[in-house]
């Protein structure tokens, strides 16, 4: 009853107000279940913006098709930012044909990786470039393409199974049943190594890799082998570095000032004997003097390349004569080169460092990428580091692998 | 399969993907072991027969691919494989 006055009251309450404050109100206010107003015009207020996208195709169900670079235009004022919104706008209006693997759009899945305009990248991270020329849309360079921009990722998995990315220990945990405790900063060392995706783009950019996909194990793998233990390793000579050497039947290379040396102590050692001899005699007060003189004449009449003074260590590498030590017959850059790859045996750097400290195979996971193709391809190309779509830094990991081959 | 002359390496490797297949078919059950077989034998023949020789590109996606499906096969716990028909 009071409710039916209340609603009675209403329309009358209404009518006192002023016809214009109760126009505002009725205008401001629209009825819930009236229709809610339009939506503001859909016409965009930029003008259309359109953008050229190359997109390699290739269909395997029609296999006389050679692989191609498509052609599509997007309307960018009606796109979002990032490649992946054209790549599925194009997917959506005009190509439904076109194949990609995206996922999160978010750039933490790593499916969307694909070359754009050159560089490898993450589709949903890389935002469309403004610039009216067009983009082209590639996969990932030097991998097998399945379809479209779909390529074959099994032996980059296989290469990151192979460093077993899980934490090993020989002994129990210190605390049955709790987990194995990490002080902070040990914690911190993992840092730049944890976020990584297994996107691939560093691997595929990195020309090593191309050249060697099966042997050369990749940034990316190399960079959770990093991730997982390191301890000092003993150094294992590498035969290869010195045999080819050493074949050649002297101890240089065939350096021309090498074989001048070594022609000079081949004749310092003929005439050694006779050398000693004849400045013996010149020496000797004792004797006469015209002997003497003789003796000197006949010094004199030696060859110039019999004279020991002529001789002069020399790198056996570089055919360096400054700066080489006698105890291992190199100049100070080769030594350097080589301790630091560990070829040489017995030397170490002072300094070594544990990377995740509850694991505790450091010495047998070094010891498994030690040999010359899984981690020394790497020359340090730098392709990886400019490629990761997360900001990480796979050369400075493989450069602490190396320095840590080293170690003991 | 050029009969009698030098094989070339692409010959071979088809040859030695269906010797694959078979020698895992071998491992399974009698009754998967003839599917598989007539399966793979039936996808070899179609192949052999519509897929230019001349098409390395698509022959070296079609070994690929069965690279990897003969390594899912040669998996302990795969009992068998079947296919499946879509009419259009």
């Amino acid at each position: 009853m009071a409710a039916a006055a209340l609603l009675r009251r209403s329309p009358a309450a209404r009518a006192l107000l002023s016809p214009a404050l109760s126009a505002r109100l009725v205008a401001s206010k629209p009825h819930s279940s009236a229709l809610a107003p339009p939506p503001p015009s859909s016409k965009p207020a930029a003008p259309a913006n359109m953008k050229t996208f190359s997109i390699y195709r290739w269909d395997p169900d029609s296999p006389s098709t050679k692989p191609h670079l498509k052609d599509y235009q997007v309307d960018l004022s009606d796109c979002g930012p990032m490649v992946l919104d054209a790549l599925l706008k194009i997917k959506n209006e005009q190509d439904p044909s076109l194949t990609f693997r995206r996922s999160c759009r978010e750039g933490i899945c790593g499916s969307c990786a694909m070359n754009i305009d050159g560089d490898n990248g993450l589709a949903c991270l890389t935002k469309i470039s403004g610039a009216s020329s067009a983009s082209t849309v590639s996969p990932l360079p030097h991998m097998f393409v399945i379809k479209d921009l779909v390529v074959d990722m099994t032996n980059f998995y296989s290469q990151y199974k192979s460093v077993e990315p899980w934490l090993k220990r020989k002994d129990p945990p210190p605390q049955e049943g709790k987990e194995i405790l990490q002080s902070k900063a040990d914690r911190a060392k993992l840092d730049g190594m944890y976020e990584c995706i297994l996107c691939a783009c560093c691997s595929t950019s990195c020309p090593s890799y191309w050249w060697n996909p099966e042997e050369y194990l990749g940034p990316a793998a190399l960079l959770h082998a990093n991730r997982l233990p390191l301890w000092g390793t003993l150094i294992k000579p590498k035969p290869n570095m010195f045999m080819h050497l050493q074949a050649r039947g002297y101890r240089g290379v065939a350096d021309k000032r090498n074989l001048l040396d070594h022609k000079r102590r081949l004749l310092a050692e003929k005439y050694e004997l006779r050398g000693k001899l004849y400045k013996a005699v010149c020496r000797d007060p004792d004797l006469p003097l015209d002997m003497r003189e003789k003796f000197r004449y006949k010094l004199s009449k030696l060859p110039r390349n019999s004279s020991m003074t002529r001789l002069r260590n020399r790198c056996i590498f570089t055919g360096r004569s400054r700066a080489v030590y006698k105890k291992f017959r190199m100049s100070r850059i080769m030594f350097r080169t080589l301790a630091n790859k560990g070829e040489l045996t017995g030397v170490k750097k002072a300094s070594w460092w544990i990377q995740d400290s509850r694991d505790q195979f450091t010495k047998e996971r070094l010891d498994a990428i030690n040999d010359e193709f899984k981690l020394y391809r790497c020359h340090t190309i730098k392709n990886c580091t400019h490629a990761c779509p997360k900001g990480l830094n796979p050369a400075k990991q493989i450069d602490t692998i190396k320095k840590l081959q080293i170690d003991a | 399969m050029a009969s009698r002359q030098k094989l070339s390496g692409i010959q071979k490797q088809v040859l030695a993907l269906y010797r694959g297949f078979l020698r895992t078919a071998r491992l399974k059950a009698p009754e998967e072991r003839r599917r598989i077989e007539s399966v793979v034998s039936a996808e070899f023949r179609d192949n052999a027969r519509n897929v230019d020789r001349r098409n390395f590109v698509y022959i070296e996606y079609l070994l690929r691919r069965g690279k990897r499906q003969l390594e899912q096969l040669k998996n302990p716990d795969i009992t068998g494989l079947a296919t499946l028909e879509v009419k259009k």
